[in-house]
């Protein structure tokens, strides 16, 4: 075969399967798929393990964190953001926790870092703000999301989200330099 | 749309000023689009509502320009405004007062 393309992924694959010595047996055809059960396994007790070891509000918001995120990542694509907005801060309790809202918000915090740091491409900024504020909102307390935008040298164009909550940024704080943010429209209704 | 259409910016956007002119998020199609300096004149002049005319012969006076080339420049650009829910125009206005 004399494609440019298959060739080298052919040949790679056949050296790596045929190896000598310990390649040879960690990659063999028979135990390959069983060593990646085992590890597959391991790997989701090991996090079910460090999940049920968590106190019940880490627990809680990790895992809120975890089914926001992937809302929010799908529902960019297909809802308006002025429609998430207003989900995310409409979903949550109308009176607050008994809980320290500083407090409350640092574990919010917490989880959403957490999960972006571990599930890598899960959550950009504006996925990652929205899930914070509608964490907080569930909670019952409020918080502002905020969108600025920058012109680079070759007129490149970028924007960045953050969430604020008692006038602090919570989410999205790293690299805001240069965006000039955006009026809020937190609860701008059409 | 003719001069004596009316025309406003939409409430389903936000926008500021950068260096090299005007960011707008357009908050239903969660779509940016940038301005150059002489679409953000025009812009700005929309903050209000107004007739096209008025932002024509506002314009004309500070460029200098073929009034032709302007006529068709600026309504040309109201138009793609107008497609991507940016700008209110007449019938528009009425109905959200």
């Amino acid at each position: 075969m004399q494609s440019r393309f298959f060739q080298p992924l052919a040949r790679f694959g056949h050296d790596k399967i045929r190896g000598e010595g310990f390649g040879e047996k960690l990659l063999s055809r028979r135990f390959f798929p069983i060593l990646r059960i085992w590890l597959g396994h391991w790997l989701t007790m090991r996090i079910l393990r460090r999940l049920f070891s968590l106190p019940p509000l880490d627990r809680k918001l990790i895992l809120g964190a975890v089914f926001l995120s992937c809302f929010f990542r799908v529902a960019l694509r297909v809802c308006s953001l002025r429609r998430l907005v207003r989900f995310s801060s409409r979903i949550g309790a109308r009176r607050p926790s008994g809980e320290n809202p500083l407090w409350i918000a640092q574990r919010v915090q917490w989880a959403v870092c957490t999960v972006s740091k571990r599930i890598p491409g899960l959550a950009n900024c504006l996925a990652s703000a929205l899930t914070a504020k509608a964490l907080l909102s569930l909670e019952g307390h409020p918080s502002v999301l905020e969108i600025g935008v920058k012109t680079g040298d070759s007129a490149s164009f970028s924007a960045h989200a953050w969430l604020k909550t008692q006038d602090e940024i919570l989410i999205g704080s790293g690299n805001m330099c240069g965006y000039v943010a955006l009026p809020q429209f937190d609860g701008k209704d059409g | 749309m003719t001069k004596d259409t009316q025309v406003v910016v939409s409430s389903g956007q936000v926008s500021t000023t950068l260096d090299d002119g005007v960011a707008i998020l357009n908050l239903d199609s969660s779509m940016y689009y940038g301005l150059n300096d002489v679409a953000s004149d025009i812009w700005k002049l929309m903050g209000e509502q107004r007739t096209v005319g008025t932002i024509y012969d506002a314009l004309l006076t500070q460029y200098d320009v073929e009034p032709e080339v302007f006529h068709n420049d600026l309504f040309e650009f109201l138009r793609q405004l107008q497609e991507a829910g940016l700008i209110l125009v007449d019938t528009d206005v009425l109905s959200h007062k």
